[in-house]
Order: C-alpha cells, then sequence, then structure tokens
C-alpha cells in the first residue's frame, strides 16, 4: 500500500512542475549585444540611417518627406499641377495615407533599439558609453516627438489628459501591451528624454544627433507642448549657439546640397547628410517639385519683392519652387519660437524684437515693424486662429506668416497648419475633389498594430474607413 | 486497491484533455489591408473656381513679367 502512495504521490508531483522558462529567451537579433561596442554599432546603425539614407521611414524628415509635407500643405496650390507624381507628388495627404501608416511600426524600431542599448549597456567608464547613451536618449526623445506630432491630435493644454497620446515604451519587452495613456504623458516623457540627452553635453560632431540638436528639439517640444517660457529659454541658448546666417551665406546654407563635410550656416541638425541617393534628390528638387505653383497667398506674403533675399531665391518668374529640399532644424526657427512664446505670452515688445531680428536679416534696407505698422491681417493662409485657439492677432498673424515664408519648403507648414487650427481644405485635379478633413492631420494606426495590442485604439476617423 | 488506483490514474489522465481540439484564435488576414480616404466629384462651380486660380495665377506671372521688363529699362 505505501509503494502504491509513493507512486500517487510522485505522479501528483510530476503533474504540478511546470515548463514555465524554457522559452525565456528573447531573440531580437543574430548576435546578442555584450559590449559597449556593440550596443554602439546598434546605435550607428540608425545613425547612418537618418545620414544615408531614403528608407526605414526615420523619425528626421528626408527630402522626399520633406516635399510631400509640403504637397499636403497650403504652400503649394495642388490644383493648378501640370502633371502629377503620385509617389513624392500626392495631391493631398490622403492620398499617402496608405504609405504614412507605416510610419507608427517604424518609429518603434527606432525606439526599440535605443531602449535595448538603454536597459542593458553596463557602464564601463568609458566615453564611448557617455556618447551611446546620449545619442540613445536623443533619439529616442526625437522619435516619441514625431509619433507625437503626427499620431497624436495637436496639444491643447485645456484637454492635455483627454486626447491621446502614443505608447511609452521605455524598456524593452516583447510582451509588454502598453495602451496610448494621454498626450501630456507623452509630452513629459520626449522632454524628459531630450533634457537627459542635453545634460550628457556629446559634442562629438561625428553622431548626427549631438546635445545641441537634442536642445534645439527640445525647444520644439516645449512649443508643441505649449510651455511657452521653456520653450523661449530653451530656443534662447540654441539661438546663442548658433546666430542667424544673412547675405550670400545664408544663400549658400538654403541652396546647399549633401554630401556635407560640414553643416551649413545656422543649421543645427540635417537629415541625409551623406546622401547617396543624389539623382532622386536632383529629381525631387528641380523636377517634381516644379509641377505645382506656390500659392498667391504666399508670394503676396512677400511684400518687400526682391529687397527681400528670399523672393529671388525661393521660387522662379512663374511661381515655381528653386529652393533645394533640405530636412533641416536652424536657428530661424528656434528664432521664431521665441517670438510667437512671448505673443502667447502677451509681451509684444519682445515678440516683435525677435520678429524683426530675423526679418532684418532677410530684407534689405528693413525698417523695423511696430505695432502700429504691422500689417492689419488677422489670417496666415488657411489658418484663423492660433495654437491655443485664439483668433490671430495682426501681431501673431505677422510671426506665422514670417514663419511661412522663412521654413518654406522644410516640412514645417503642414505641421504649423495642424497646430493651428487644422483648418479644412480642398484642391480639385482632373475632375476629382481631395479634401483635406480635421482628421486627416493625424495619421491613422495600421490595422496590424491594433490587433498586436488590443489595448491601442484608433484615431478619431478612421473607424470606418 | 490496485484497481481503483488505476482507474483514478486513468481518470485523472482524462481530465486533461477537455479541449484537445482548441486552436488558438484566428487572426484575420492582415497583409493585403490598406486605407482609402474617399473622395468625390468636383461640382461645376468647384471647377469654376479653379479656373478663376489658373487664371489670377497667370495673370500674377505676366505682371511680374512686365514688372520686370519695366524694371530693365
Amino acid at each position: 500500500m505505501k509503494k502504491y502512495i509513493v507512486y500517487i504521490m510522485l505522479l501528483t508531483g510530476w503533474c504540478c512542475m511546470s515548463c514555465d522558462s524554457y522559452l525565456e529567451t528573447k531573440d531580437y537579433g543574430q548576435v546578442s549585444p555584450e559590449t559597449t561596442e556593440d550596443y554602439a554599432s546598434l546605435i550607428n546603425m540608425w545613425m547612418e540611417h537618418i545620414e544615408t539614407k531614403t528608407s526605414k521611414n526615420p523619425p528626421t524628415y528626408m527630402y522626399q518627406d520633406v516635399l510631400r509635407m509640403e504637397c499636403f500643405s497650403d504652400n503649394l496650390n495642388a490644383s493648378l499641377s501640370t502633371t502629377t507624381q503620385k509617389t513624392y507628388m500626392p495631391m493631398y495627404v490622403g492620398e499617402y495615407m496608405g504609405s504614412l501608416i507605416y510610419r507608427f511600426e517604424a518609429q518603434y524600431k527606432f525606439i526599440r533599439d535605443a531602449n535595448i542599448v538603454l536597459d542593458n549597456m553596463k557602464d564601463d567608464g568609458s566615453e564611448l558609453w557617455d556618447k551611446t547613451v546620449a545619442v540613445a536618449y536623443a533619439l529616442r526623445g526625437i522619435t516619441y516627438f514625431t509619433l507625437l506630432r503626427e499620431f497624436c491630435e495637436p496639444y491643447d493644454a485645456g484637454r492635455a489628459t483627454e486626447i491621446m497620446g502614443v505608447p511609452i515604451v521605455d524598456h524593452f519587452d516583447m510582451e509588454a501591451a502598453p495602451d496610448r495613456g494621454n498626450i501630456q504623458e507623452t509630452v513629459d516623457f520626449v522632454v524628459s528624454d531630450l533634457k537627459k540627452a542635453v545634460s550628457m553635453n556629446m559634442t562629438d560632431k561625428t553622431y548626427p544627433l549631438t546635445s545641441d540638436v537634442a536642445e534645439a528639439f527640445l525647444a520644439r517640444a516645449y512649443f508643441w507642448g505649449q510651455e511657452w517660457n521653456n520653450a523661449i529659454e530653451t530656443a534662447k541658448s540654441v539661438l546663442d549657439k548658433y546666430p542667424l546666417a544673412e547675405g550670400e551665406e545664408y544663400k549658400n546654407m538654403i541652396q546647399s546640397k549633401p554630401k556635407f563635410t560640414e553643416l551649413p550656416a545656422e543649421v543645427i541638425f540635417s537629415s541625409y547628410t551623406q546622401g547617396s541617393s543624389t539623382g532622386t534628390f536632383e529629381n525631387c528638387y528641380s523636377k517634381y517639385s516644379q509641377y505645382r505653383p506656390l500659392d498667391l497667398k504666399l508670394i503676396t506674403q512677400f511684400r518687400e519683392k526682391e529687397r527681400d533675399i528670399r523672393y529671388n531665391l525661393f521660387f522662379n518668374k512663374e511661381y515655381l519652387n528653386t529652393k533645394r529640399l533640405n530636412g533641416f532644424v536652424r536657428s530661424s526657427e528656434m528664432c521664431l519660437i521665441i517670438a510667437e512664446s512671448y505673443a502667447h505670452l502677451g509681451d509684444e515688445i519682445n515678440a516683435l524684437h525677435y520678429l524683426n531680428m530675423l526679418r532684418e536679416k532677410r530684407i534689405r534696407d528693413y525698417e523695423p515693424l511696430t505695432m502700429n505698422t504691422l500689417p492689419q491681417e488677422n489670417e496666415c493662409g488657411l489658418i484663423t486662429v492660433d495654437a491655443e485657439g485664439k483668433p490671430l492677432t495682426p501681431l501673431m498673424a505677422a510671426i506665422l506668416n514670417e514663419r511661412r515664408k522663412e521654413l518654406y519648403m522644410e516640412a514645417d507648414r503642414w505641421l504649423e497648419l495642424k497646430r493651428n487650427g487644422r483648418p479644412e481644405f480642398w484642391v480639385g485635379y482632373n475632375g476629382i475633389k481631395y479634401e483635406t478633413k480635421k482628421y486627416l492631420y493625424t495619421y491613422p494606426l495600421r490595422n496590424n498594430d491594433l490587433i498586436a495590442n488590443p489595448d491601442l485604439e484608433q484615431n478619431e476617423g478612421y473607424d470606418e474607413l | 486497491m490496485k484497481y481503483i488506483l488505476l482507474c483514478l490514474i486513468f481518470f485523472f489522465g482524462l481530465t486533461a484533455c477537455d479541449n484537445s481540439e482548441e486552436l488558438p484564435p484566428r487572426v484575420e488576414d492582415t497583409t493585403g489591408w490598406s486605407i482609402t480616404i474617399p473622395t468625390t466629384r468636383l461640382s461645376y462651380e468647384e471647377r469654376d473656381s479653379i479656373q478663376k486660380m489658373k487664371d489670377e495665377y497667370e495673370e500674377a506671372v505676366a505682371k511680374r513679367a512686365a514688372e520686370e521688363i519695366a524694371g530693365n529699362k
């Protein structure tokens, strides 16, 4: 009898054994990184994509992204297109949505590798460790900033805990399926990462994401998140280090073309610095971008005409583009961030000061604007309300119009439309009406992503499509 | 006793297999999934407004050319 009891106990014990660890290996590549050099090579691969590649959907915009985003906006008049080129010159954002949905997944590949580095790389006290960590923080912060601008509704301080953010994945975990949280959490995470990158003071320019670049993106993040005082302080710090270019130096910067041995004047960051697809670059710049004239409302903003250096530099006599397609972050944007932030804070004197600071570098024999001499406008193309939803004042309209001119063909205007009220508009070509509705400013998540993580929620407007 | 234990083991063995035919939940095929934003046809009024824009554009180009000629003189 005792023998049977022993058998029963053994059998019961055996049944209770589990196999919980036999599949625990998480294989994320052919070789698991171990040394600092191994981890650095993960980051270096993504740096190479930012510097030389035109695929993989990097978080920083390549020249073809620049052209497409300009086509989504009101800077070019799609209704006056002379021909179509759907890959690089979509008629409107909706025509390219089938490709934009892949950007969500693509960004998380950058985040995944940044997380692997930040989670696992052991501090060996080396300079390489410091640099790699700084770049990983910058890469993750910039990537989340891109997700924030593309896949979330624009920031609204009054609804910051209601607007969906993007899932925050701050550690490598294949099983994790975080929900979208809210936009404030996403902004805070971007700011936190970029501040860490700035604090590490990484100045080695062989990496495209130095601490200065992180600081410029931090200014952008504060600005997008409507933290006006922080945006001013951060943008001023960057502007001090990268003074505004003017004259021939400005012309050379605007018309610069990769490969770059060093960044042109006032440029803090450039994607595609080591361009290898020169044929496509040239086609996009000199051929495709001239299939569609500039919007006349933009042209009329160049009131000083030839006295404004940009008038003959950005477009030709037929109002077709002549500005090169570079994915820059440069100090002119910082100057305009400061001007607009002051305007939001009600500090008209400083807002005008920084607006004039930029204009006097661009316009010959310049007479500074005063509150009395501002053009009496309350619109900027399609924009009629500011980022806080208030009707445009002449000062705010002047700042936004200056930004529209200065950052024309730099992938800025589309995001400006989104930040300032998401105006609806339509264009027509070959009998078809293409309508940019409010929901199209926020890109949809792909079905695969929604199935992989049931806690993800689709953006408004796309459920029925 | 021996038979009782054998029966117990036999039934115990069967308890683990109540859903032996169960399959993982079917995941719909997503590889061909895409997104199409609907468009509409332009109305006659809208076609007219586009034509007006074209005329304004041509006029602006001509005006600039005239200004340039006047400037050269």
